[in-house]
This record gives structure tokens, C-alpha cells and sequence, in this order.
């Protein structure tokens, strides 16, 4: 039975090289390498990969990879072994195919996480998450759940060392891994992933300690914030269009004045504990 | 039994105050019993054993996989632990008021729960009494006098791979200072490691409040007193002796190799990670093995010159007690003892006095510094050698940050090994050494150096990137071991930062009393020999010479004492490698950006900018994070790296004591995104010498690499007016550079996504002529003008114009967009995104919005237009307040500012 689907296969793979019609036409070569997440090698006794419907082969002894023929648009792939079977969604195969690395092991576990913006914490829809040959995508909270991720409670030491990579459009690449995270009722949760805008030039100001707002906007534009300590005047910033202000100070407790012509707004106060810790200082309106 | 433990509680002498180094702390609060709190011991003991043992189990590992020795070495890692009552240690044996002090051990009988075997308490016994006149010696007469209760241990050892080695309490809860110790099987291993817990019980109550001395004083000392033939009892053998004190103790011949920054701090293993138990089958990398093993060797090199040093300062010590916690004394006191065993002033280790052979050594670094950093640890591969092999190592990437609390997070990552041969051109072994993936903190490739000059010789130099930091180390290929010779070298090394005229020659010359080597040739950069001689293979002070002959003429160009632990040597030879760099003008009062053109031997940012920890405003942008790492969270300056410094009075003669580059190309790597680098050499270099390295390519010219692997423009900062409040500039502005000055602060910017390694060339290299690197071509289409911004004292540009190819968004090669500004006066294009240049498509017709920041109300400001390409005869300006003005292209727009933000939209009108 088996050849026969294999025949029917072929036969429409030639039909359809001849019509020209709808779905791919010819084949593509996937190329890979299968590993076991208990030993970090090649799966011994070997795995066998496979497209649905087609043929497959047996992962080489050595170092577990994989070459493999199949209909140019496959995107799928079988992986068997001495563990559950495996599936992987791929890139579509054309031509010369590298899916990478594919890991199997005992259990599967669902791998969770988002992805964050580093310059605003909003989270990032629609980032792409690969991790261990597995893939998915951010819905709009920034949240990704990629189901049937290898694992094997015995031994984390090789799931550790799995790098996962997010790609995002207006980002740059970051990647990750799941470590010292462990498996909790079949879940692992990585957390938050950081990623770095790749188009974001906008500077971000100057190192500061202190910072607050004038308002309104833009009317606060020329207002004088004066920070003093112990009575004296220590800096002066000139308010933008934004409103904002900043101060880079040492350690200690100061108080902040406002003053645009004969507008004032309530005195306020700021205590550096430590030059790294930002203190953010509740808006004043002019008045 | 409970009122003979709180008896014992209160009894005796004052409680000791706590230290900050890594011995286990059990607090007493709470307890509920004798048998509980023998239960928490344990408990502790072994959650440290575990963590100990698994985050070292990868580097061991490594080790086994390079040693002739086995794996039947049990991991251990003796310790001490010190019970609290509320905070307070408890104390201690008494010290007898004069008269000599001694321990004597004391076995439970047998029978008893804690009983050993009757053969083992004898093995044990005899340990002792064989070692201890030698212990006497080396680490000097116990800290107090009285018995040392020796216990069973073993049963409460939950987990066979994580042998905790023993540790020694100087009060159990009873008032008893006690070793709790494990039954080994290696008769080798239980004689090293009980050893151990003897100089700890010698130490008694009293400590060294950092590991860098703790922990390496006492390992020292055991080596020391483990490889005295007298001290071996009968029937040990001394091979399997020495191979206990490499698993563990002792780093080898490669301590000039580990000697680097990220070693450095108050303890090994951060609290976090040694009180948080790994999960079972997890492990990790780190330099935790390491630390251990370098401190040891530090201290050995001590002893290798002062044998009785480690004796007189436990003396020291004991005597004064607060001594352990104050490094000033402790640095003074070490000089004192070298002075006096020496019989005279001026005493050095190394060469080099104290202090300053201290500043050299990074595990003896007490401050915690903070912020990523990364060790790179090669191994060598010498043995089991084949076909090509010529020059194999084992490299391997520890890669953490340390945050304020002490606590250290496992970093991950991916490095693109950079393998240049002693031409700096780059080699690529294999496919697979061309990428590391770094997880949990660790990751490795093996690459074997191929035979590039006919078997000879030759230094690579690996560079390994990770984000923006940067880790170098400089191996012999083909020195040690080649598939062709596999007997491997007993000396070998690298000579760094010589410059070469055709027919020079170099050599290396090693020598010390009595000894007969001949001159070792340097062939490319490395050398390495086999020294025949029973007299090199001991622990011994050995001086090392460089010696140059140019046209028949020899000169030593270097001379450096070693101080060598048994075995073979690896040496890094840098020539004129250390100096003090003066900064040009020292530093300003108020804000400026400073980098560093050297390594600075002191790690700790307020020592090196003399401001004290609560006022040092250091800052260093981090495009990860999008914002400033502000002091303490900075890193430990860095050479090649920049950072925002605001001082309250200037430093006219601001200078940094390091080590330095000359004659070598030296790499700094970039993140994604802004950066804030400088030249790693002390001299200007302009872009045309130096080449840009993105992952796995060839490296490029920067002009080749500006706007697609690297920003079109780079930028540096000038401070601006005083604060009115202040006296001092709070805010600047960025203006574009042209060439890396060194000490001076750059923002560049990398477009790759995997970010990019500069290399930045000297201008007398040592390596064979060097080539020029090509400029870029001007362009000769569409137009380009700069503008001007200037007032009576300051100025600051930025350009519009179109060019063919060139869109309306922003285009790498073209476009080039601002830095993260510090505030202050600063000219910007804003019509999408800030922009430093904006060209646009040469079908446009638009205007340019300029913005103008940091103005002052009521001063006069004038706007120059500069045209650097195409033909232009007049510019429109709308101001956003004021009126318009259609200006010949030669004249100045003018205005006077009414607020800090100004904007005028600019319009050119182009000649055909």
C-alpha cells in the first residue's frame, strides 16, 4: 500500500510539473540534523525523518543529519524515533532546504514567553520564535506558546543550551534560551525577551537620576527648573517643547523650583538614595 | 543536651564579627535541637557541595578530557562554616594567653554514630602527624590551642558527584571546633583535601575576609605542603597527589593565560548562585573552578620566593585579627613580611613590590565590579594528536553579568571567533569554530590552527566577541604539540607588540641559577622548547629575557621574573605592554566623555577616577536596554569602551596605570545599535586604518563597511556652557568625528544585527608593511550642504541633500541618524526620525526641518550653509517664529533665540 501512495504521489507531481497548475512543482532537498535532548547528540538508535504522505530517511550515526527529498512547498516533517514522534513546521522547501537543528526527546513540553520592546516595554505582535526546531509567532500581547518542544526531566543540562532565536520586523535579532527554567506541569516559561529596535535612532536623552514633567505641554516650553540642595542651586535645566526634565546628581535630597515669567508651579522634593536609581518626580503644572 | 548547646552559646569569648568571603553561614536562631542544627550544617553543606560541583562540572570536564589524569579524581571543595547567633559568629578556641598553640585531633569511638572505619581514622591520624611539622612551617602555628573533633561525614552525603571535601566549624553549636569529613576511596584525595581542613581549623575563627586571600592562601599552602616529600605519608603516591591539586587547586603553566578581569571580586560564587540548588542532570559553565585554582597559584608564587611568607602573615593576622578585613593593612602588611624575609627594604614578588604585583594579579581583586563580563579559557590540547593537528585548543567563553547585589546572572549569546594569524589576516579552521553559541554562561569551539608557515611556529590571535565585550588572548600555535611532534613543549608562549624590520630576529631567553637554555627563536609571534633540565620542571623563580637583533645588534627589549609552579611554563610576553596613559587636558570639570586608550590595572571606577563610590556620576549607554548603565551598574572601564563622566572640579593630570597595545591591532566589539567606544590604542587612528568584522565575513575597510555594517557618521561630545547653577557644563553636544583620538569617546553605531568587531591599527605595526586601506569614492550626483549652527563659542552641523538611489526613508549608506544625545546644543533633521544627515531621492523637492536645541533666550545665533556637492545658488528658511528669509547660498541666516528649541524648515533651490 505503502508503494502505491508513493507511485500516486509521483505521478501527480509529474501531472502537475506538466499543467503548471496551483500548488509547487518540483523537488527541493531538505537538509538537517535530528538531536536527542537527553544526550545532546545524534539519537542512537538512529530517527528516522520523513515528509507526510512520503518517503524518509535515517539520521546519520554520527552527528544525526539529514538529507532528504521531497515536494518543492513541503513543509512538514515526521521525526520517529525510540521517543514520541515529532513534528516540525518548516520554512517551505525549495531548492536546497536547511531546516537546522531538530530536537527529540521523551516528553514534550509547551515552551511560553513574550517579547518586549527594550526601548518602550510595550510588547512586540507578530515576532517570530524559534526554539528547537520548533516555531510560532506572537499574538498581540507579545505572548508565544510553541507546543511539542523536546524534553526530558532527567536531564536539562542539553535543553539549557538550546539557542532560540526571535526575529521581528524593525528589530534586530535576539536570541535566548530557556535556562535555569524548568519544566512545571508540562509548561516551561521562559519570561519576558528583550529586543533591541533595530530603527529606533531617537536619542534618549542624557544620563540622569532625576527626572519629571512640566505641564502643560508646550506651554511649559522656556520654564526654568532649578534643583537645589541644602537651599543652594545646584543645576538648571531649560524645559522643552516635551516638558520633560532631567538632573544627574549625587546622592542626597533636593528640592526641585519651577519658573516660567511670572508662573511658578509647587516646589517638589527628590531623594537620590543611589546615583543608579532613578527618581521620577510627580508632574507640576504651571500656574 | 540543649542547655550544653545555649551553655556553650553564651560561654567564652566575644562574638567575631561577620566577613564578607564565601565560608557557609548557619544562623542558630530558631534551632531546636542539637540534632537540628547538625542538620541545617549538613544541609548547607551539601546544598554547597552540589552548587560547587555543578557549576564547575563542565569546566572539569574540559580538564579531564586535556589531563593524562582520570576521572577517578572526586570533585571536592573543602569549607569552612561559621555559626551565628543573631548575626554574630560564634566564637572560636580560646588563644592561650603566651605559649606555643596546637590542635590536637580527637575521633569519636567507635560505634558511635559519627565513627570513621578504624583504617580510615588511622589514615587520617597519620595524615596529620606526618604533615604537621610541615604545616607548622608553611602556614605557621594554629591561630589557638585545643582539640579539633574529626567526624564521620559520609552519611550525609546525598549525592556521590557532589562530595563536599570536608569543612571545618571553629564552634559546632557544643562549643567544639570540629571537621566534618567524607570517607574517600582515593587514599590521594583524602590526604589533600583533609589537609585542607587542617589549615582551616588552623585559621580557627580568624579569616581573610575576601576569597581572593582566603581561599587562595590556604590552597596555596596545601599545595605547598602536599608536594613536601616529608609531609607525604607512606604508601601515597605523589603523581596521584599532583593530580588531586590539578583537578582543583592548581592552574598549571597557564596562569598568565587566565589572568583577566572577570576573575576579579570579594567572592567565587555569587550568593545566588551558591544558595540556589541546581536541578537534577543541570550543570553549567563558569569560571567558578578557575577562580579557586588561580587564587591558589597567585599565592603559590609567593612562595615560591618567600617560602615562610604565608606563616608570617597568618602570624599577622591572629595577632590582630581586623587585619583580614582591611586591605590597605594587608597590602602593607604583605610588604612588611616580603621586607623581612627578604632581610631588607624594597623587597619584590616577580619583580615587582607588592602593591603593585598585586594591582597585576585579577583574583586578588577585593571590589565587586559590576555589569557583563566575559573570561576567555583556552586549553590546550596536547596529547592524542593526528593528521593535521597542529595547533588544537580548547576555547572556551565564560560569559556573566554581576549586578549591585553581588548576585551573578549566566549569560547567553552568540560569538563569532575571530582567529587572526600573527599577520592579522583572518583564519577560519572549520566551519564549526566559526560560531560559538554561548548558553548558561558557557560555550566552546575546538579549532585546530592549521600549519600556515611550514611548520613553524606562529601567535594567533583569537578575539572573542560577545555584544560589546570583547575577550583576547593570544595562543601558540604549533609551540606545543603537533601531530609531527607530539612530545609536548615544557616552555612555550607569545611576543606581543614587537615591530619587525626585514632580517630582525627574536628570541626568548629563560634562565635561572645554574641554568644552561639556549636561545629559543620566535618564529611568527610564538615560540616553544623542550627544556631538558630536572631544575625547570620544580616550582621555581625563572627570568625571562626578549631579545631583539636588528642588523647583528642584539637588545633585550624586555626583561620579567616568573615565578612558575611545577611542570611546563605558557608565558604571554607583551613587550612595552603596561604604561601610564595621560589623558590630553586631564578631565573637565562638569560632564564629558572620556574612553579608555588602555586596560587599567585597577578595576573599581572610583579608584581609577579618584571620586569617591557615593559621587561618581559614570555613565555608559546600553543599546540592550535602550538607556544609560549609570554607576555602580556601569562595567569596570574598559579599554576600547566610553563612558559620560560629571566631575564637580576638574583633574588637570587625570592618568591611568595599565596595560597597553603598541604596535598591536586591537579589536573592540559593538552591539547592534549605539555605542560608546574609542581607539584601544594609544594614538590617534583615522578610519582608513581600520577594518570593520561582521560574524563569519572577511573583514572590510570601514569606508567599505560606513552604512551597511556600521554607521555613515560618527560622533563625539563637546561640552557646552556652564550651568548657570552649577559653574560647570551639565549638557554638550554631539558634532562628527573624523578620527578615533584616543581618550576620547565616540558614539558609533552598528546596523548588523549580530553587531561587529572594529580592529584598529597602529601606525608602526608589527606586522609585515602595511597595506593602506582604500578611501571611499565621493559621490558626484544629486547635492549634499551643511549647516552650521554657531554662536560666539560653540558650533555644531548637520547635512541634507539627495542623492541617485537614495529614498525618502532612512538609507543606511546615505542617511545617518543621531546619537543618543546628551542634551545640550545640538542641530537635528526631523522630518521622520532625527537625523544627523538626510539624503533623500534626487526627484525630491522638499523642505528640511532643522532643529536647534539647546539655545540660549537672547543670544544671536547664525545658520551657514556649506555646500559639499551640487550647484546652489539660494535657500529658503521658514523659521517656526519669525519671519521667512530667501538667502543667497553664501550668506548666513541669523536669528535670536526666544526659547532652548528652535525649528526652521530649509528649502535649497538647485542650479541645472
Amino acid at each position: 500500500m505503502k508503494r502505491i501512495v508513493i507511485l500516486v504521489a509521483a505521478l501527480l507531481a509529474v501531472v502537475g510539473c506538466g499543467g503548471g497548475g496551483g500548488g509547487p512543482v518540483g523537488t527541493a532537498s531538505i537538509v538537517g540534523r535530528v538531536l536527542d535532548i537527553q544526550t545532546g547528540g545524534p539519537p542512537s538508535p538512529q530517527a528516522s525523518v520523513g515528509v507526510p504522505s512520503a518517503g524518509s530517511v535515517l539520521t546519520a550515526v554520527e552527528d544525526g543529519s539529514f538529507t532528504l527529498s521531497a515536494n518543492a512547498g513541503s513543509n512538514q516533517l515526521l521525526v520517529t524515533s525510540q521517543y514520541p514522534t515529532f513534528s516540525f513546521t518548516t520554512a517551505s522547501a525549495s531548492g536546497t532546504t536547511d531546516v537546522g537543528d531538530l530536537w527529540i526527546g521523551p516528553q514534550k513540553i509547551t515552551l511560553n514567553g513574550r517579547i518586549v520592546d527594550s526601548a518602550t516595554s510595550i510588547p512586540v505582535t507578530g515576532a517570530k520564535v524559534a526554539f528547537a526546531g520548533v516555531s510560532g509567532t506572537t499574538n498581540g500581547s507579545g505572548v508565544f506558546s510553541l507546543a511539542g518542544v523536546a524534553y526530558a526531566d532527567a536531564n536539562q543540562a542539553s535543553f539549557w543550551g538550546i539557542v532560540g532565536v526571535v526575529k521581528a520586523t524593525n528589530y534586530f535579532d535576539q536570541n535566548f534560551t530557556s535556562s535555569p527554567n524548568v519544566a512545571v506541569a508540562g509548561v516551561v516559561d521562559v519570561g519576558d525577551i528583550i529586543v533591541t529596535p533595530s530603527n529606533n535612532t531617537t536619542p534618549p536623552g542624557d544620563p540622569f537620576d532625576i527626572t519629571g514633567r512640566v505641564l502643560p505641554i508646550g506651554g511649559s516650553t522656556g520654564a526654568v527648573v532649578t534643583l537645589k540642595l541644602g537651599g543652594s542651586a545646584v543645576r538648571t535645566f531649560n524645559v522643552g517643547s516635551d516638558g520633560v526634565y532631567t538632573f544627574w546628581v549625587p546622592a542626597g535630597s533636593y528640592t526641585i523650583t519651577y519658573a516660567k515669567a511670572a508662573q511658578t508651579a509647587p516646589t517638589q522634593n527628590a531623594t537620590v538614595v543611589q546615583q543608579n536609581i532613578v527618581v521620577h518626580v510627580p508632574d507640576v503644572t504651571l500656574q | 543536651m540543649k542547655k550544653i548547646l545555649w551553655v556553650a552559646l553564651v560561654a567564652g569569648l566575644a562574638a567575631i564579627s561577620l566577613a564578607q568571603n564565601s565560608a557557609l553561614r548557619v544562623e542558630m536562631s530558631g534551632v531546636k535541637s542539637n540534632d537540628d542544627l547538625g542538620r541545617r550544617m549538613d544541609l548547607a553543606a551539601r546544598k554547597f557541595a552540589m552548587a560547587t560541583a555543578r557549576l564547575t562540572e563542565n569546566a572539569r570536564t574540559i580538564r579531564h578530557h586535556t589531563s593524562a589524569y582520570g576521572y577517578y579524581i572526586p570533585f571536592s571543595m573543602p569549607t569552612r562554616m561559621l555559626l551565628t547567633k543573631d548575626g554574630q559568629v560564634l566564637p572560636g578556641l580560646r588563644r592561650p594567653n603566651g605559649g606555643p598553640t596546637a590542635l590536637t585531633l580527637a575521633f569519636d569511638a567507635q560505634g558511635l554514630p559519627r565513627a570513621f572505619p578504624p583504617g580510615y581514622q588511622t589514615q587520617l591520624q597519620t595524615a596529620f602527624d606526618t604533615a604537621v611539622s610541615t604545616i607548622n612551617v608553611v602556614f605557621g602555628p594554629p591561630s589557638a590551642a585545643g582539640t579539633v573533633f574529626v567526624r564521620n561525614y559520609d552519611a550525609d552525603i546525598g549525592d556521590r558527584d557532589a562530595v563536599a571535601g570536608g569543612y571545618f566549624t571553629p564552634n559546632n553549636g557544643s562549643g567544639q571546633a570540629e571537621i566534618r569529613f567524607p570517607v574517600y576511596q582515593n587514599a590521594e584525595a583524602a590526604y589533600v583535601n583533609f589537609v585542607h581542613t587542617i589549615l582551616l581549623a588552623y585559621l580557627g575563627a580568624d579569616n581573610y575576609a575576601w576569597d581572593g586571600f582566603e581561599e587562595g592562601v590556604v590552597r596555596a599552602a596545601v599545595m605547598k605542603i602536599v608536594r613536601t616529600p616529608g609531609a607525604l605519608p607512606v604508601g601515597l603516591d605523589p603523581l596521584q597527589v599532583e593530580a588531586v591539586l590539578e583537578s582543583t587547586y592548581d592552574v598549571g603553566p597557564f596562569y598568565d593565560w587566565y589572568n583577566q578581569r572577570a576573575l576579579g571580586g570579594p567572592v567565587f560564587i555569587a550568593p545566588n548562585l551558591r544558595d540556589v540548588q541546581l536541578p537534577p542532570g543541570g550543570s553549567t559553565g563558569g569560571l567558578y573552578l578557575l577562580r579557586y585554582q588561580m587564587a591558589g597559584s597567585a599565592w603559590a608564587k609567593m612562595l615560591v620566593e618567600y617560602p615562610g611568607f604565608i606563616a608570617q602573615l597568618n602570624a599577622s593576622l591572629y595577632a590582630s585579627p581586623s587585619l583580614g578585613s582591611d586591605i590597605v593593612g594587608l597590602a602593607n602588611q604583605c610588604q612588611t613580611i616580603m621586607n623581612t624575609l627578604a632581610g631588607g627594604g624594597g623587597a619584590t614578588v616577580e619583580g615587582l613590590s607588592f602593591s603593585n604585583w598585586g594591582l597585576r594579579q585579577f583574583i586578588l581583586e577585593t571590589k565587586q565590579t559590576n555589569g557583563a563580563k566575559l573570561l576567555v579559557e583556552p586549553v590546550a590540547i596536547s596529547s592524542g594528536l593526528s593528521g593535521s593537528d597542529f595547533g588544537v585548543f580548547n576555547v572556551q567563553a565564560n560569559y556573566f553579568q554581576t549586578l549591585a547585589n553581588g548576585n551573578e546572572t549566566l549569560l547567553s549569546g552568540t560569538s563569532f571567533p575571530i582567529f587572526w594569524d600573527s599577520d592579522f589576516s583572518r583564519v577560519f579552521p572549520t566551519a564549526q569554530e566559526n560560531q560559538m553559541d554561548i548558553a548558561g554562561g558557557f560555550g566552546s569551539v575546538t579549532p585546530n590552527f592549521p600549519d600556515l608557515f611550514a611548520g613553524q611556529p606562529y601567535r594567533m590571535t583569537v578575539d572573542l566577541p560577545v555584544l560589546d565585550s570583547n575577550a583576547r588572548t593570544f595562543l601558540p600555535a604549533g609551540a606545543i604539540a603537533t601531530a609531527t611532534n607530539p612530545v609536548a613543549n615544557t616552555f612555550f608562549g607569545t611576543v606581543e607588540n614587537v615591530p619587525l624590520q626585514p632580517g630582525d630576529t627574536l628570541n626568548v631567553l629563560v634562565s635561572w641559577p645554574a641554568s644552561a637554555v639556549p636561545p629559543i627563536a620566535v618564529t611568527n609571534g610564538a615560540f616553544g622548547t623542550l627544556i631538558a633540565d630536572s631544575t625547570f620542571d620544580v616550582a621555581r623563580r625563572v627570568t625571562i629575557q626578549v631579545v631583539l637583533t636588528h642588523n647583528a645588534v642584539p637588545s633585550t627589549v624586555m626583561t620579567r621574573v616568573v615565578d612558575k609552579s611545577p611542570g611546563p611554563l605558557a608565558v604571554d610576553l607583551r613587550v612595552n605592554g603596561e604604561g601610564t596613559y595621560a589623558f590630553a587636558g586631564g578631565l573637565p570639570a562638569g560632564i564629558s566623555m572620556v574612553g579608555f586608550p588602555i586596560d587599567p590595572f585597577e578595576s573599581y571606577a572610583p579608584d581609577i577616577f579618584n571620586v569617591s563610590a557615593g559621587s561618581l556620576l559614570l555613565a555608559r549607554y546600553n543599546q540592550t536596554r535602550t538607556q544609560y548603565d549609570l554607576f555602580p551598574d556601569t562595567e569596570a572601564p574598559t579599554i576600547g569602551h566610553g563612558y559620560f563622566v560629571r566631575l564637580n572640579a576638574a583633574q588637570a593630570g587625570f592618568s591611568v596605570d595599565g596595560r597597553v597595545n603598541p604596535n598591536t591591532p586591537s579589536s573592540v566589539a559593538l552591539k547592534p545599535g549605539w555605542n560608546m567606544i574609542t581607539s584601544p590604542l594609544p594614538e590617534q587612528v583615522p578610519t582608513t586604518s581600520i577594518k570593520v568584522i561582521r560574524s563569519t565575513a572577511i573583514p572590510t575597510n570601514f569606508a567599505i563597511s560606513a552604512g551597511t555594517d556600521i554607521g555613515l557618521d560618527f560622533f563625539q561630545f563637546i561640552p557646552g556652557a556652564n550651568d548657570p547653577s552649577s559653574g560647570v557644563p551639565e549638557t554638550g553636544s554631539l558634532i562628527p568625528a573624523l578620527v578615533f583620538q584616543p581618550g576620547v569617546s565616540y558614539f558609533v553605531r552598528a546596523l548588523a544585527p549580530e553587531g561587529v568587531s572594529m580592529l584598529f591599527f597602529p601606525s608602526n605595526p608589527q606586522i609585515p608593511p602595511f597595506i593602506a586601506h582604500e578611501a571611499a569614492k565621493p559621490r558626484n550626483d544629486g547635492w549634499q550642504v551643511r549647516f552650521d549652527l554657531q554662536s560666539t563659542d560653540r558650533m555644531v552641523s548637520a547635512y541634507i541633500g539627495t542623492a541617485k538611489g537614495a529614498t525618502n526613508g532612512f538609507d543606511p549608506k546615505l542617511d545617518s541618524a543621531m546619537p543618543p544625545g546628551i542634551g545640550g546644543f545640538q542641530l537635528t533633521v526631523t522630518d521622520s526620525q532625527p537625523l544627523f544627515r538626510d539624503i533623500r531621492s534626487v526627484t525630491s523637492n522638499q523642505s528640511y526641518t532643522l532643529r536647534m536645541d539647546g539655545l540660549v533666550r537672547g543670544t544671536t545665533y547664525s545658520l551657514m550653509p556649506n555646500v559639499e556637492r551640487g550647484k546652489i545658488n539660494k535657500y529658503l528658511v521658514v523659521p517656526d517664529r519669525g519671519d521667512r528669509a530667501n538667502l543667497a547660498i553664501t550668506k548666513p541666516y541669523r536669528f535670536t533665540a526666544t526659547g532652548s528649541r528652535q525649528t526652521v524648515k530649509i528649502t535649497v533651490k538647485v542650479v541645472d
